[in-house]
């Protein structure tokens, strides 16, 4: 099991014996480390995506792993769905007090906004532009998200 | 250094930057419109961004979703490449002011080397030689016409704001000129929003040289020779050679260290070219400075062994450069050679489509700079360069063997290319002794 504990011994490791790239698999889970320069921290990636798919990008620290596949339904389910329309940072709700814009179930129409998309500092609400009920939210609050991405998997 | 940079660009150039990004330890990330989406250069980088539909316009040229894209990604800097909004001085300053590094020069020296009028002062103060013609816009009719006298003909006149060669008009008379500049200045107004036009003599055979120049950001400059880019058609080069032919070595001299004083007074840091056109007697004469790294930056890197990607990066992040101007020399000769999915059998037509063959030349001395593999698709909505041919041999001779065996070897198939011109041109006799102008390549194709 790849945990934080795991991840640390291996980045002491690898400074400890000027390991510069490591690749680790165990079971489904496996993390590559690589080390940018001597003197610059170990960028980490975590892969595969599961069936929640985290956005292709990590805001942290490195990006993440393989760079191009047409998106994936999340857990081979098929759409219809509801596209990011911008580069961003996702959130499901107008302010971290309040309750999200919708949730699994809920039903949209063409107004109805669905999520705020933060882009340089200005956070847009994104509308549905359609009808119908919310079968899965794909993404999760503070997610970057990319245009095309799937947001909501529709019923 | 930087940690993470943000590829503002698509193809070749964005492959080339990877690699530089690469070998200094630097993660890419590299944006992508939804024509590129599934593109395999994409893997290269440590990881894309889709950041719109194809049209360039919502995707490669909008700066919100290019800086949105740069935000989420966390990176230090972005390089534009070149093209797209490598030369816009708005979005470097949004760069600046996102706190976003920008590969390239700070918004001051590229609006001040980007404007024409500006630039041959700054030409003028360091001693650059320029076209005979006004000093900055044409303020009467009569002040033109004084001035061709003074000139003689024929003259050209040319809109201050433009470039591609619209706002262009030659005269070679007077009543030419005063209908000239009525038409230049309607165009220019139209086409760049600005209708200033100025004046300058006109060369009826010239060749197209120009100096790569390389600053940092401690007033240091130095140039990297120079390129002979005379084979053009429509104001498009299709191919470059470095260093241009025939040039005496002190002319050669004077020019490159009279380029490296002007970008360096202009306080540039950054990969730029200083275009200028040589009459028959080798007098040259300044036509405009780019500011950005250009696509044929290979073959001035094929003969000085400088990796001018990688400086470019270097002096972005504030290191000082890592050569000075006396530990640049030449070595042989390179040529390149742009290979276009265009059709030349039906006036160039551009040919997108999938790739069913795409087999690259190797062997000794042969360079190929490409995004594209066998089974790419390429997309109708952007610029048609599939590869860059680039050969180095050690002499001009040589380095025409060498393409023309190169060009032999490269075999595209699904698409038409320009490859077969290629090499035509490099059995061209005109183009072998050396003897070609910046129109020849049309008068050739007219025939």
């Amino acid at each position: 099991m790849i945990d934080r504990k795991t991840i640390e011994d291996l980045i002491k490791m690898m400074v400890e014996h000027e390991i510069v790239e490591l690749d680790v698999a165990d079971g489904e889970q496996s993390v590559t480390i690589r080390r940018a320069g001597a003197f610059s921290g170990p960028q980490v990636t975590v892969g595969p995506p599961g069936v929640n798919a985290p956005s292709p990008l990590q805001p942290q620290s490195a990006a993440g792993g393989s760079s191009v596949e047409p998106h994936k339904p999340s857990g081979g389910a098929e759409g219809p769905f509801i596209r990011s329309p911008m580069v961003g940072t996702f959130y499901s709700r107008p302010n971290p007090d309040a309750e999200p814009f919708v949730s699994a179930g809920g039903k949209v129409s063409d107004s109805t906004v669905v999520c705020l998309i933060e882009a340089m500092k200005v956070f847009n609400e994104i509308k549905a532009e359609c009808r119908g009920t919310i079968a899965e939210i794909l993404v999760n609050d503070g997610d970057a998200v990319e245009y095309g991405q799937p947001l909501f998997r529709l019923k | 250094m930087f940690t993470r940079i943000l590829i503002a660009n698509r193809g070749e150039i964005a492959v080339r930057i990877i690699r530089a990004a690469r070998e200094l330890g630097i993660q890419s990330v590299c944006v992508f419109s939804e024509a590129d989406r599934g593109a395999p250069y994409l893997d290269l980088a440590d990881d894309a961004v889709c950041i719109g539909p194809p049209s360039a316009a919502q995707s490669y040229l909008n700066i919100p979703r290019i800086i949105s894209a740069a935000e989420v990604a966390n990176v230090d800097a972005i390089h534009p490449g070149y093209g797209f909004l490598a030369e816009n001085s708005h979005f470097a300053e949004v760069c600046r002011s996102c706190q976003i590094e920008f590969i390239g020069p700070s918004p001051e020296a590229m609006s001040l080397l980007g404007d024409k009028i500006n630039c041959k002062k700054l030409a003028k103060a360091n001693k650059v030689p320029i076209f005979p013609g006004s000093p900055g816009g044409i303020e009467s009719k009569e002040e033109a016409v004084k001035l061709a006298e003074e000139i003689g003909y024929p003259v050209i006149i040319k809109a201050s704001a433009g470039g591609g060669g619209r706002g262009m008009r030659i005269a070679h008379n007077r009543v030419a000129l005063e209908a000239g500049l009525d038409a230049a200045q309607q165009e220019a107004l139209a086409a760049f929003g600005d209708g200033t036009v100025y004046l300058e003599k006109f060369l009826e055979k010239a060749r197209h040289v120009e100096v790569q120049v390389i600053g940092d950001k401690h007033g240091n400059a130095i140039h990297l020779y120079d390129r002979d880019c005379s084979t053009q058609r429509r104001h498009q080069k299709l191919i470059e050679e470095a260093p241009a032919p025939g040039v005496d070595h002190s002319k050669r001299e004077n020019l490159c260290k009279s380029a490296a004083r002007l970008v360096q007074s202009a306080k540039y840091a950054g990969a730029a070219t200083v275009e200028f056109l040589m009459d028959e007697e080798q007098n040259f004469y300044l036509l405009e400075v780019n500011t950005r790294v250009q696509v044929e930056h290979p073959i001035s890197e094929m003969i000085t062994g400088v990796d001018i990607v990688k400086t470019g990066i270097l002096v972005a992040a504030g290191e000082k450069l890592p050569y000075q101007q006396k530990q640049i020399s030449m070595s042989g000769h390179a040529i390149e050679c742009r290979i276009n999915a265009e059709d030349p059998d039906r006036n160039f037509a551009p040919n997108p489509g999938v790739l069913s063959r795409f087999d690259v030349p190797g062997g000794p001395g042969v360079r190929v700079d490409t995004h594209c593999v066998a089974g790419y698709r390429v997309p109708p909505n952007y610029d048609s360069l599939i590869a860059k041919l680039i050969v180095h041999a050690d002499d001009r001779a040589g380095a025409i063997a060498r393409m023309s065996r190169a060009l032999r070897e490269f075999r595209v198939e699904g698409i038409a290319t320009t490859i077969d011109l290629h090499r035509r041109l490099m059995a061209f006799s005109s183009f072998i002794k050396g003897d070609v102008d910046i129109h020849y390549l049309e008068r050739l194709l007219r025939k």
